[in-house]
């Protein structure tokens, strides 16, 4: 057995302490990025940065914008060049007085947690795995989360609040997209086993909209914790991806979603 | 690597033009006794002195489980099962019988270190099917406390024969220390708010699934508890119900380079947009 190639992919996490101002945070992701091999097009760190082509030449870009010493704004845009969130430029924010700031990059990902004391501000990019299918075919997938704010409006979405251009689609459209692995619909589901263990799964998505559903592909080096466990944001979960191989997971800030949240890869 | 519940040894027949299910019994009998052979890894079934076919044990992470098949009439066949602990499943209120019409009918039997299924495959508009066997709950304790794998289900209701219950996410499970019950499973691998998971991927190609099950069967809280999942059927897998026929022959990929091959059921109707899959090689 070998660990999955969702979770093989190339990452790393930085931890910035008591951020308060965006530009440390910039400088930060530009140094992760640059360390994945992702290209800085400005040649001075302030972006857009592109991350590696995959075998197949997919690529997408985030460029990384200082509203003000408080707010770090972004957009994505895919390969063709396409802004993913239709022009909205989304951003988080930054305590004055200063907050945590993580930085989960990789190869086909970028998430981003503000760890604010009353309110974490996350937000996540991805280039989706569609293995084992053919990476040419249909073509790559994409995902940007609707959040977490527009200037000063703060959206608490749900994880799976996403920009994705569906199948067949010719725009990028906000869709909440199903997370796969669940079994039921209300509270009286636990992700446990019978004996009480956790289950921590694959960030998959289905396109519940199609008959038959279509399954969409994976977040590269990101798994779904059941938080009826007591799992909250910013907590750290050991899981074990292979046989005698373990890695840890840290817990976005973005709201449950069916009892679900979003953990990224740490180590 | 093979995943667990795919390495376990199994074995099926197929049972031309019969008219008493006696035939199929006594097929059945045969199938699950026959010698033990390593270079398959198939291990024969043994006979308790209460007339139950025992499953081998072939390993501690497969939990044993045991059948008995009863003629009731030419054209009615009723399955028992019991765990390793000797309960019987659902002795009260059992759902665990087929029918066969008339006229010649055939049906597959598929046996192994975990499963036991008979399917008629041909009827007026719908097969019939009683199947049963244990949980691969790997890499989980084993045998959790008042938790046992055991399970069974089949078409019909034994007290009247009326089909009921016939779909392949119903099955009989014990609860806690001292109860059986019918429940509806529910397939681990649907979408959050309910939906079916998917069926086919962006490029199109059929997606199976192992066949994983939530099941109340702790009693946390309320009358069945709290869902949980309870682990996968041995050599059984889920396919969709659109693009797959029932009682197909088909292979799917169960490790890099290593095909299994499966018949469709065809005696259990869909539910959650899949239908059961059995390997037979």
């Amino acid at each position: 057995m070998a660990v999955p190639a969702f979770w093989a992919t190339p990452f790393s996490y930085t931890e910035l302490l008591a951020v308060t101002d965006v530009a440390t945070a910039i400088a930060g992701i530009h140094t992760a990025l640059i360390a994945l091999g992702w290209t800085d097009d400005s040649g001075v760190g302030t972006g857009p940065w592109k991350t590696p082509a995959r075998s197949d030449g997919a690529f997408f870009k985030i460029a990384l914008t200082r509203t003000s010493a408080t707010r770090l704004s972004f957009m994505m845009y895919d390969q063709a060049g396409i802004n993913v969130s239709a022009g909205t430029a989304y951003c988080m924010d930054v305590e004055a007085a200063g907050n945590p700031f993580q930085i989960f990059a990789g190869t086909m990902h970028l998430a981003l947690n503000s760890a604010r004391p009353a309110q974490h501000e996350s937000a996540w990019f991805s280039m989706m795995d569609q293995t084992p299918e053919p990476l040419t075919f249909p073509q790559a997938y994409y995902r940007m989360y609707s959040g977490p704010r527009v200037g000063s409006s703060f959206y608490n979405y749900g994880w799976n609040f996403t920009y994705c251009l569906y199948p067949g689609g010719t725009a990028y459209q906000q869709r909440q997209v199903a997370p796969l692995r669940m079994p039921g619909t209300t509270s009286t589901w636990q992700r446990r086993t019978v004996a009480l263990t956790s289950l921590f799964s694959p960030a998959e998505f289905a396109d519940s909209g199609n008959t038959p559903p279509m399954f969409l592909g994976r977040i590269p080096q990101a798994i779904v914790v059941d938080d009826t466990t007591g799992i909250v944001a910013g907590a750290e979960v050991i899981v074990p991806i292979d046989a005698g191989v373990n890695a840890t997971f840290k817990v976005l800030g973005l709201a449950s979603y069916y009892q679900q949240r979003l953990a990224f890869r740490k180590s | 690597m093979v995943p667990r519940f795919l390495s376990t040894g199994f074995k099926y027949v197929e049972i031309p033009a019969f008219t008493d299910v006696q035939q199929v019994i006594d097929a059945a009998v045969a199938l699950v006794t026959s010698p033990t052979d390593p270079s398959s890894g198939w291990t024969r079934f043994t006979l308790d002195g209460n007339g139950y076919y025992c499953s081998p044990i072939t390993s501690l992470l497969v939990p044993q489980f045991k059948f008995k098949l009863t003629r009731s009439t030419q054209y009615r066949l009723t399955l028992q099962c019991r765990g390793a602990n000797d309960v019987t499943l659902a002795p009260t209120n059992p759902n665990c019988s087929l029918q066969i019409p008339a006229n010649p009918c055939s049906a597959r039997v598929f046996a192994g270190d975990g499963q036991f299924c008979i399917d008629i495959t041909t009827y007026t508009t719908n097969g019939e099917t009683v199947w049963c066997g244990s949980l691969d709950q790997t890499p989980d304790v084993i045998n959790f406390p008042g938790i046992n794998t055991a399970w069974c289900m089949g078409s019909r209701r034994d007290s009247d024969f009326a089909r009921q219950y016939s779909t392949w996410s119903y099955v009989t499970l014990q609860q806690g220390d001292d109860q059986a019950i019918m429940q509806e499973l529910t397939d681990m691998h649907r979408v959050s708010g309910g939906g079916n998971g998917p069926a086919r991927n962006l490029s199109g190609s059929l997606i199976y699934w192992p066949r994983e099950l939530f099941a109340k069967v702790r009693g946390d809280t309320g009358v069945y508890g709290v869902g949980h999942w309870i682990g996968r059927s041995w050599q059984i897998i889920l396919v969709p119900d659109t693009g797959m026929v029932p009682g197909s022959k088909f292979y799917c990929p169960i490790d890099a380079g290593v095909l299994g091959q499966f018949y469709s059921l065809v005696g259990l109707t869909t539910a959650y947009g899949r239908i059961p899959a059995i390997r037979i090689g």
